[in-house]
């Protein structure tokens, strides 16, 4: 409604003297950056409300440096899914673990052919 | 020998008709400058592979629409002072006779730029390919989304000095948003004349986001706060990712009308993808629908660069000021996770700011990359990835106002 306002308003049609493009730019650079922050803070207000609503879990899990290897990956898409599987046997587990850890080394050395076998995981 | 002659001549006219008609009877020294330019375009997608699955078509929609005598493109006939001479209303997009009875291909498949109908169309596949569960497990990532749309905004405020049209100068600074298709929504509405530079701008600099974004990222930053760990996200449930498209969408479009085509777009295809129900009209959207408008988008967008619009001083501060947009839009978003750092109290990597360009997820891999230089045991890429996709989400948003108060 707002924006309709400031738009209709002819503040813009004259933008000859320095004067004039400085009134404009620091008007349009001020509504821009104030509006798209607030648009984007009242999405991330409403998606917390959401995440409430929805029941999410709230609780952060404790990422002690050794428990990290899910997170580095070529594909984030695929990762992010990981969680949500809730691999039903170890051996699926394992596999993941294998998979995230081999798309991470063969990132970082390429060349290398360290080989790897994950026998166990213990939740700690 | 009177009938020989006459063969005789008939062949020699018709051999320099053919020569007159001929594009290296015709091709104009700009032209010529235009098609280089070309070929250094597709050396640098093919060879170098700078976003070579845009690039490519670009650089050589570029060549074809710089060959004389095809008449596979006529960007006059989009030209609204040409428009005005020919008699058209004021307000009329493209001279609607001109291209259906002398139109190229190229004039064709160009109206779904005019039209505003392949950015959009872009937007939905990526929405189908987009997972915003890094954003919704940490809504603050907006934030950094937000900041870094500064950039926009600055190369505005420096375009408008530099002489541009406030319409002109709202084209150019969306190229700091990162995005090309928003690049090219917000350019075809603003500056229809600047399209072909803009979109060469702005796919050029999404492609050298690795070379650009780590030097400001590291002058702004301490080593301790490259350092920095932070904790692993939470799971989000499927009904947080299939309530999220549908009220961003519905807010989003509540406040700002005319980010709605792009933002609207980009929440269907991730609904499409969080539902679960539509899996064939996901793969669609994602793969064929995508691939088939970047084929058509890139060879229009360059198409438009003919020498006319495109060599010009114009062009080179287009090229300045979309590189300071993209350092400034990095630098706000390492700012705000600055802040955010000592907010927190050491809990957020500054790093992950600079991923809220967009440029999904080239940005997200630089904070990754950097941040595990600095410590081997740091793994930001999930953290940068909520600020990259909040990134998609800001640069439309701002295209929204810029349309709004602008066009």
């Amino acid at each position: 409604m707002f924006l309709r306002i400031a738009a209709n308003v002819p503040w813009m049609e004259n933008y000859s003297t320095v004067s004039e493009k400085f009134f404009i730019g620091v008007t349009l650079t001020l509504l821009g950056v104030s509006i798209v922050f607030l648009v984007l803070v009242l999405i991330s207000f409403m998606v917390s409300v959401l995440s409430r609503l929805a029941g999410g879990s709230r609780k952060q899990a404790k990422a002690p440096a050794g428990a990290e290897p899910a997170a580095p990956a070529a594909q984030p898409a695929t990762i992010q899914a990981a969680p949500r599987e809730e691999p039903e046997t170890e051996t699926t587990l394992l596999a993941i673990l294998a998979a995230a850890i081999a798309a991470y080394t063969a990132e970082s050395a390429p060349h290398s052919s360290a080989g790897f076998i994950i026998r166990r995981v213990r939740r700690v | 020998m009177e009938t020989l002659l006459t063969i005789i001549n008939a062949f020699g006219e018709t051999i320099a008709s053919l020569w007159r008609n001929s594009g290296f009877a015709n091709m104009a020294l700009d032209s010529l400058g235009m098609i280089l330019i070309s070929l250094v375009l597709l050396y640098l997608a093919i060879v170098k592979k700078f976003e070579p699955l845009l690039l490519l078509p670009i650089a050589f929609g570029m060549m074809l629409s710089n060959l004389p005598m095809g008449g596979i493109f006529h960007m006059e006939f989009f030209d609204p002072d040409y428009i005005a001479t020919l008699g058209y209303e004021k307000g009329t997009l493209f001279a609607i006779n001109e291209v259906f009875s002398h139109g190229g291909l190229l004039d064709y498949l160009y109206l779904g730029i005019k039209l505003g109908i392949y950015p959009p169309l872009i937007f939905l596949g990526i929405g189908a390919m987009t997972d915003f569960g890094p954003l919704i497990a940490n809504p603050k990532s907006l934030l950094l989304g937000a900041a870094a749309q500064l950039g926009i905004f600055l190369a505005f405020f420096l375009a408008l000095f530099l002489g541009f049209t406030p319409a002109q100068a709202g084209a150019i600074g969306i190229i700091g948003g990162a995005d090309g298709p928003t690049a090219i929504f917000v350019a075809k509405s603003l500056a229809p004349e600047l399209l072909g530079a803009i979109a060469v701008a702005a796919y050029s600099y999404m492609a050298l986001v690795p070379v650009i974004q780590p030097p400001i990222m590291r002058l702004l930053t301490t080593r301790r706060e490259r350092q920095t760990v932070m904790a692993q996200l939470r799971p989000v449930s499927r009904t947080e990712k299939i309530i999220f498209p549908i009220a961003v969408t519905l807010l989003v479009a509540l406040i700002i009308p005319d980010a709605l085509t792009l933002v609207g777009m980009l929440m269907l295809g991730n609904l499409l993808k969080e539902s679960g129900v539509a899996e064939r009209l996901v793969k669609t959207a994602a793969n064929e629908l995508m691939n088939i408008v970047t084929i058509f988008l890139g060879i229009t967008v360059g198409a438009t660069a003919t020498a006319e619009y495109f060599l010009s001083t114009s062009t080179l501060l287009i090229m300045a000021l979309g590189v300071t947009a993209f350092a400034f839009g990095t630098a706000g978003g390492v700012l705000i996770g600055k802040l955010m750092y000592v907010l927190t109290k050491g809990k957020v990597n500054p790093l992950i700011g600079s991923a809220g360009v967009s440029a999904v997820p080239m940005a997200a891999r630089v904070s990754q990359k950097l941040g595990q230089q600095e410590n081997p045991a740091n793994f930001l890429l999930m953290h940068a990835m909520g600020p990259n996709v909040a990134g998609v989400i800001g640069s439309a948003v701002a295209a929204g106002i810029l349309l709004m108060l602008l066009k």
